[in-house]
């Protein structure tokens, strides 16, 4: 059955069914989970950006007291690449003993020359880090004659772009608890975004079935792309408890969170585009390089969402010494944002066209984003943007804006649903809700569906033996998890009209849901939803069904502008709005919806005004891994956000978790850029960037 | 961390007494928000903490009879921030505690620890690193990162003095009642943070046995101030830079004027001789601007910390034009 016209609660504001939990602490997260005889367990890691072990004697940490359990993962002779590299793991009866045994081990390192930047592992004399050396060339890919495209121009722009190395910084760190039941099977309490995913992988680490391994995850504080797999913590806790017959719980501390447990790509991306007098892009061209760790490849999408008739793009990874990169909220798409939407400012500034008329004349003719650019600048008041440069004062006001292209299509997912003779509808799918309000949305919907209020419906989420669903990664959940529920609360209404129309004198074809109860279609009055499911019986309806694919989408667009204010005695920027237009196709939450935006430009602004990984020069070694100068957008920060939410209902589900990350710290640049009259072409945009730029010095038109 | 005897004096002489059995091994503790980060890091490790917070006598604010401000050194940072008292005589003092940290470290930080936390600098505060501060050969933020670091006062250790309450302290001319096994003693906040520039190993004047029991601030009647930090993050960051200024003016001429400058050196950096060129003239714009840059005339950045002797020209400018009453400078 497709999406309704008419819509109760689908588009409507509903407030998170967990959200009371949350705020009261009896939502209970990996951390919190406490068992009888629960052992911590504590990691060794390298302090070292890249070292070599020449003594380890882990019989110290063996022999200290209430040790129970050790798990070596390197040996004397191992090359450590990277500070907060696993060594070892010690589980001990409590958290102290655990730290202690940690310090008595004893390790000695010989210290190795080491790449804390790019620059240094491209170097000719860098010292080499793999065996296939430090870099990786990639393919150039182009189409058309580029050279041709950019001498045709009757404007060209060209410069070089930077974003540094960042980390996804969750609050609640990687790890969970994992504890051995009686019969071998394994029950695993995770921090993770995809607990089916977690099943899987572990059973064949541990060599079990995924019937013999149980994964958990009720709530979790944050992922952001980096708990999707790469299970360490779960494998090495689960070692532990094995060799301690004891559960163990393994969540690793902030340093390593911050050095080890993933972080997003940098790159450096030398940028060149053409235009004709009309503002029409002929050419296109771009050299990039970028690290993601010492093992990690990606790089951006060029030229992004624009159409050229010519193009050209060349990658090459770089390998440096710092913990390797996972995917983080839309993977590579706001550093692609942020290298093209700066450059279209750019070569727009230098054409003497407006930057909204620019992107326009160059998108595809009725896109979404031509009018979502339109709406945007009139809202942010684009009127009012200055002449770049024209001003002098100590403040200086610029305005920006940048756009986003996402895919957003659910992955497979089954939900399973029961109707009780008391009238109760409980829910189940091995999902799990990362913050987005995955529970809230299937109660929407089989609330929607079956005629009920959502508060009427019981979800459960987050364990990986429930009916199949994906990973939440790539904003595929909702577009899973929804259709999903709409399926499984189609068919169990099915079943009960199948029950029930008997003693009604109808057909099951004849029945219909309506709010609050079940009638013979076209009338008025019938039974009330506890009437029509008190004929059940003791016989409870339980069904699971797969999604209808026809009730989702793909491919949403979004549009965002920012208004910011420049100190040009501190280089501290100040914003004063950000105006974020986002389609995702059927709206089935607005509040959670909305959220997800609020989220996600919080998060750009952390990406455009504060967020990297800071390497010492010479030894690699992470000098923030904390939250203290591992800086966040805080509340102070961050400027009244206005969400224009449109609502495709013909569209289907869509995902929008990653998409409203994208824009924000390119429009910020570019509202910097309006500002100032220089640009400042490296994220974060730190005082010292600024100010550099505002000298003359690493800025440029 | 390790294991440690945590001693609960109830009287003066008896902290005293527990702090000075062994020194070298022995913390004071207060608030414990920079301590307790401390020990949880493995920077420092000693086998006993005596904690202050039972003491008497400690956690007042008053105005004694030569009109001076008495800060008992368990005052919280909230407090001071918050009191009548200090907002009204002493507004530069009120607005550094409520500038600094956040809510909840402002709530539980104390007067005393604010003035006698460690060094702010990722590798002093990395256990693993042996930096000059430590006892290691060099100050590893020279050749590394120093992007944060002083850009004043070249005594071999680059990590800045980030004590809230020592800028505007010094400024007014602020001096520390200590507590020792020999008894109490005053001496001034330049005294305090003074021996640093002899040897890193001493970061303050604190004897063994000795610790802080209030800040003292002499009245301020009469004297202009005006403080300001920049920091890059709003919700809750350390500073880049701080400055409080203090002038006495005088049938509208600066009859004395001073500047102390905070996160910018080793400790807090007294510029009184260079903002002297205010003296005997009317304040102009043109003229705190002349100041300001004899000021940061004597700065030594690195390449990375270049940007703060920008931040600090104009910041030097602007507390010296509020405290003329120039407006916001």
């Amino acid at each position: 059955m497709p999406w309704p016209t008419e819509r109760r609660h689908l588009g409507q504001a509903t407030p998170r069914l967990d959200g009371a939990a949350k705020v009261s602490g009896s939502a209970k997260y990996a951390y919190d989970v406490n068992l009888p005889g629960l052992l911590y367990a504590v990691v060794l890691y390298s302090p070292h950006g890249r070292a070599r072990i020449t003594k380890l004697n882990t019989d110290p940490a063996r022999r200290s007291p209430g040790v129970r359990a050790l798990a070596a993962r390197r040996q004397v002779g191992s090359e450590l690449r990277y500070h907060g590299e696993y060594i070892a793991a010690v589980a001990a009866d409590t958290e102290a003993q655990a730290r202690d045994a940690i310090r008595a081990i004893q390790i000695e390192y010989e210290v190795l020359p080491s790449c804390a930047t790019e620059e240094a592992a491209l170097a000719a004399d860098a010292p080499k880090l793999l065996n296939e050396g430090n870099v990786s060339r990639g393919e150039p890919r182009s189409r058309g004659d580029v050279d041709s495209g950019l001498r045709a121009g009757a404007a060209t722009y060209e410069n070089t772009f930077r974003c540094a190395v960042m980390t996804h910084a969750c609050l609640e760190t990687h790890g969970g608890v994992v504890q051995y039941e009686d019969g071998g099977k394994v029950t695993v309490w995770s921090s993770t975004q995809a607990v089916a995913g977690v099943r899987n992988d572990l059973a064949r680490s541990l060599q079990k079935s995924p019937a013999d391994v149980e994964v958990i995850c009720e709530y979790m504080g944050g992922g952001f792309g980096g708990k999707l797999g790469g299970t360490m913590e779960e494998s090495t806790a689960a070692e532990l408890a094995r060799q301690a017959g004891r559960p163990v719980k393994l969540l690793l501390d902030r340093e390593q969170d911050q050095t080890f447990a993933g972080c997003c790509r940098s790159i450096v991306a030398t940028v060149k585009l053409a235009a004709d007098a009309n503002g029409r892009l002929t050419g296109a061209d771009c050299s990039s390089y970028g690290t993601g760790g010492i093992g990690g490849r990606g790089g951006i999408s060029f030229p992004y969402i624009y159409n050229v008739g010519a193009s050209r793009h060349q990658h090459t990874d770089v390998f440096t010494n710092q913990g390797n990169m996972r995917a983080l909220r839309a993977p590579g798409s706001p550093k692609s944002s942020w290298v093209m939407e700066s450059a279209m400012d750019g070569l727009a500034e230098k054409l003497g066209i407006d930057p909204v008329l620019f992107r326009q004349r160059n998108l595809p003719q009725g896109s979404y984003w031509v009018r979502q650019l339109s709406e945007g600048a009139q809202r942010i008041g684009w009127d009012q943007r200055p002449k770049t440069g024209s001003q002098t004062g100590r403040y200086r006001t610029g305005y920006g804006c940048a756009l986003a292209q996402w895919g957003g299509g659910g992955h497979d997912s089954n939900a399973r649903v029961a109707i009780h003779h008391d009238g109760k509808v409980e829910i189940w799918c091995a999902t799990q809700d990362i913050g987005t309000g995955s529970r809230t949305v299937m109660a929407v919907v089989a609330a929607e569906t079956l005629g009920l209020n959502p508060t009427d419906i019981t979800v459960y989420v987050g364990r990986g033996s429930y009916p199949p669903s994906g990973g939440s990664g790539g904003s595929t959940t909702i577009g899973g998890i929804a259709p999903a529920a709409r399926a499984a609360s189609e068919a169990a209404l099915a079943k009960l009209f199948e029950r029930i129309a008997p003693g009604l004198g109808a057909a099951p074809g004849d029945l219909e849901a309506y709010p609050g109860g079940i009638r013979r279609k076209g009338q008025t009055g019938g039974l009330s939803w506890q009437e029509a499911c008190g004929r059940l019986g003791p016989e409870t309806i339980d069904v699971t069904a797969a999604k209808d694919r026809s009730l989702g989408g793909s491919g949403v667009n979004g549009a965002q502008f920012a208004k910011a204010t420049v100190d040009t005695e501190t280089g501290v920027i100040k914003l004063d709005r950000i105006v974020a237009i986002q389609d995702c196709g059927l709206v089935v939450n607005r509040l959670t919806c909305e959220s997800q935006i609020f989220g996600a430009v919080t998060m750009g602004i952390g990406l455009a005004l504060f967020e990297q990984r800071i390497l010492d020069p010479t030894s690699a070694r992470m000098l923030n891994p904390n939250l203290e100068f591992y800086k966040l957008a805080g509340a102070s920060d961050i400027p009244p956000i206005e969400v224009l939410l449109e609502d495709h209902p013909e569209r289907g589900v869509i995902g929008v978790g990653e998409p409203p990350y994208i824009p924000t710290a390119a429009a910020i640049g570019n509202a910097v850029a309006n500002a100032l009259g220089v640009r400042v072409t490296d994220i974060p945009l730190t005082p010292a960037k600024v100010l550099a730029a505002l000298a003359g010095k690493g800025g440029s038109a | 961390m390790n294991s440690f005897e945590l001693a609960r004096p109830t009287t003066l002489a008896e902290a005293a007494q527990m702090l000075a059995e062994k020194p070298a091994e022995t913390a004071a503790l207060a608030g414990g928000q920079d301590l307790l980060a401390l020990l949880k890091d493995d920077v420092l490790a000693p086998s006993r903490l005596v904690n202050l917070k039972g003491l008497p006598g400690l956690g007042s604010i008053e105005v004694d009879r030569q009109g001076a401000l008495v800060l008992g050194a368990l005052v919280s940072l909230d407090a001071v921030a918050s009191s009548p008292l200090v907002q009204k005589g002493w507004a530069v003092v009120a607005a550094a505690a409520a500038a600094a940290a956040t809510p909840q470290i402002r709530n539980i930080g104390t007067v005393g620890g604010n003035l006698c936390q460690q060094p702010r600098c990722w590798y002093y505060r990395a256990a693993e690193l042996h930096c000059a501060r430590k006892g290691g050969e060099a100050c590893l933020a020279v050749v590394g990162d120093h992007s944060l670091h002083s850009i004043f006062g070249e005594v071999g250790c680059l990590a800045p003095n980030m004590s809230a309450l020592a800028n505007p302290g010094t400024c007014l001319g602020g001096s520390l009642r200590l507590h020792g096994p020999q008894g109490a003693r005053t001496v001034s906040l330049v005294d305090f943070y003074a021996p640093l520039k002899q040897s890193l190993a001493t970061a303050t004047a604190l004897r063994p046995g000795e610790f802080v029991t209030h800040l003292v601030l002499p009245a301020a009647t009469g004297w202009a101030t005006a403080h300001e930090e920049v920091r890059a993050r709003q919700s809750s960051d350390w500073p880049l830079a701080m400055a409080t200024a203090a002038l006495r003016l005088t049938g509208g001429n600066v009859t004395a004027a001073r500047l102390t400058l905070g996160a910018l050196a080793p400790l807090p950096w007294v510029a009184d001789a260079e903002v002297a060129v205010l003296q005997g003239k009317r304040p102009t714009l043109a003229l705190c601007e002349q100041a300001a840059a004899v000021v940061v005339g004597k700065a030594a950045p690195l390449p990375l910390n270049e940007y703060k002797v920008t931040i600090t020209r104009h910041l030097v400018r602007r507390v010296l034009a509020r405290a003329a009453g120039l407006g916001e400078g």
